[in-house]
């Protein structure tokens, strides 16, 4: 292998590709390298389950064979990439996350994880996640078998979750990209705590099949990256009809093959997005704003007021509670690392059902009036959160509501919509911020192509953690 | 018997409320203000449809009622599982009080008979 003119950590799918078709770079290199640096910053930063070394080494020099001889799988082939373990992966444990589910076993892929090996991508790591991406309840960032997964911008502060794992990876340059999920707001929190970019696609785009099922009416799956043009990259490879989840698009999606917008955008900026945000968080959006100004409209818009919390968090308790109901009746939820966890999700046995009828036509309320919001732009825009991430140590109060408006977030989430955060900046602490990008459904091209216009006219999606320091005060028992 | 003194103490709350008939139907009757065919009765310290000030829909209870509606319901989940402890008591009594919250919030949002949940939407978009 010659010497390579990027930082491999760092790199994007695009540039590896690049180098890998050069031959300045070898599948199988790039997978040793990603492999130690998961075996060991990963596991410093709790970000990591499972290192896949065999599988991994097996499918990178697959790679290296086919692109050798001239066979092309695509933008993926020969890129390493870690999964969140919700994620089924045939003969390696998918713990869920959970103590209780250690070293659970299953005899096939997800859907997601045979697509992107089709695509010729590498496994290299099953990726950490809150338990049960936090469907039981949880308020503290240890609420994993893993550990409390340390930010790789400041190892005294958290990720965010439930993919935590995922954000942590590729933050901290384990991994060009990563495959998480989100129920509501398990991708896009921790992108914009990490730095990363992360796309919750449009609902139906992306098969669950083989995912740890949470809330079937609202859990996706979507990749995390360096940027949104990668995010991009990978959706193309895992979207598309699957029988075996109905709820997937018969409707073909493509992402390279088009011309990818980079002017003349409508945005709808959500009255109000910043109130209750930090100083930090308000100015870095406030910056972003002005900068998008310059490829395209901007115009203030008013979301529908709907009860967008109470009708979440109904639908989150009765369908987590259905989802896990044998365990739950069970008492295993006592099993589980998080205190709140253990008795939390047993309330919804009480939910009346008619409560989760009603939160479900209020939501078709809010998709219509949603659709016809978001339909007359490309993007509607706030920023991700209303703060830097907290500390990796701290308690926080588990809820949908707070003092920062969440309510772009959770209408996305109701709506199906597509949803990106990317980095917009820094924050308190020197923490990173995110902006969030949300587009009307089946819009996840318009969303992705107005983040990168942003990215491409910004540093932000360029700059990386220094980890050394921090990472080798934790391996050296310094504590976090 | 639970042996757990906090726990009981909850229960034997909860027992201060039993929901005879009269009470059972007295709650109904705050449902369905409006129709309450006593013409509004009072059950110990809850004062049902004639405390109202106006019409609403259900159930926006009183605050009293709520309270009652989040012992029985914590009550039924306990009598799953007997063997919470006293941290597990107070997280179901705070999750059921936040969903008798949600529910109140929603069923303060107008729909029609007409108005279908999104589910039924989504079944039909990809056929």
């Amino acid at each position: 292998m010659t010497t390579a003119p990027v930082d491999l950590d760092f790199a994007t799918v695009s540039e590896l590709g690049a180098l890998l078709r050069s031959r300045d770079l070898s599948p199988v290199d790039l997978t040793r390298h990603c492999l130690r640096q998961l075996d060991s910053l990963g596991r410093s930063l709790n970000a990591v389950v499972t290192v896949t070394d065999d599988l991994a080494l097996e499918q990178a020099a697959r790679a290296e064979a086919e692109l050798r001889s001239g066979i092309d799988r695509g933008p993926l082939h020969g890129i390493p990439y870690g999964a969140k373990d919700i994620l089924a992966t045939a003969g390696i444990p998918t713990n869920w996350g959970a103590v209780p589910f250690g070293g659970q076993l299953f005899d096939k892929d997800a859907t997601v994880v045979a697509r992107l090996r089709d695509a010729g991508a590498v496994l290299v790591a099953k990726l950490a996640t809150v338990e049960l991406a936090g469907g039981m309840g949880y308020d503290h960032p240890d609420a994993a078998a893993t550990g409390a997964p340390a930010n790789p911008w400041n190892v005294d502060r958290w990720t965010g979750g439930s993919s935590s794992g995922p954000s942590a990876a590729v933050a901290a340059g384990l991994v060009p990209f990563a495959i998480g999920s989100d129920t509501g707001g398990s991708i896009t929190m921790p992108a914009a705590w990490t730095g990363t970019a992360g796309l919750r696609p449009t609902y139906g785009r992306v098969s669950r099949h083989g995912a740890m099922a949470l809330c079937w009416t609202l859990d996706r799956l979507g990749p995390m990256a360096r940027n949104a043009y990668d995010c991009g990259l990978a959706l193309q490879a895992i979207a598309g009809h699957d029988p075996q989840d109905p709820s997937t698009s018969r409707e073909p999606y493509t992402y390279t093959s088009r011309a990818a917008r980079r002017t003349g955008f409508r945005f709808g900026v959500v009255a109000g997005a910043t109130d209750g945000a930090s100083p930090e968080v308000a100015a870095n959006f406030a910056e972003s704003l002005e900068v998008l100004s310059e490829l395209g409209t901007l115009e203030t818009v008013t979301l529908p007021q709907l009860p967008y919390a109470e009708v979440a968090d109904t639908i989150m308790a009765a369908e987590a509670y259905a989802a896990f109901d044998d365990f739950l009746a069970a008492g295993r939820s006592r099993e589980l690392t998080a205190r709140k966890a253990h008795a939390h999700r047993l309330a919804a046995a009480v939910l009346p059902a008619h409560d989760y009828i009603r939160a479900q036509r209020i939501r078709a309320r809010a998709v219509t009036w949603y659709q016809e919001l978001a339909g007359q732009y490309d993007a509607l825009l706030a920023p991700t959160l209303g703060d830097v991430s907290g500390g990796v140590d701290d308690a926080f109060a588990y809820n949908l509501t707070g003092t920062f408006s969440r309510e772009l977030n959770l209408a996305g989430v109701l709506a199906g919509a597509p949803t990106i955060s990317v980095f917009n900046g820094f924050g308190a602490d020197d923490l990173p911020t995110g902006i969030a990008f949300a587009g009307a459904r089946w819009a996840d091209n318009a969303v992705l192509d107005a983040a990168a216009a942003l990215e491409e006219r910004t540093p932000w999606s360029r700059r990386h953690p220094m980890l050394a320091a921090d990472v080798m005060r934790v391996r050296a028992g310094g504590g976090r | 018997m639970h042996g757990n003194c906090k726990l009981d103490a909850t229960l034997q709350k909860i027992c201060d409320y039993p929901l005879t008939p009269e009470a059972a139907r007295a709650m109904v009757c705050t449902r369905w203000a409006g129709s309450d065919p006593t013409g509004g009765e009072t059950r110990k310290d809850v004062v049902v449809t004639k405390s109202r000030t106006g019409p609403t829909i259900y159930p926006q209870l009183p605050r009293a009622d709520r309270e009652l509606l989040v012992h029985q319901l914590t009550a039924i989940v306990l009598a799953r599982h007997p063997d919470l402890d006293d941290a597990d008591r107070d997280e179901v009594i705070s999750t059921v009080t936040a969903q008798v919250d949600d529910s109140q919030v929603l069923h303060g949002f107008a729909l029609s008979n007409a108005d279908e949940p999104i589910f039924v939407a989504y079944g039909g978009e990809h056929r």
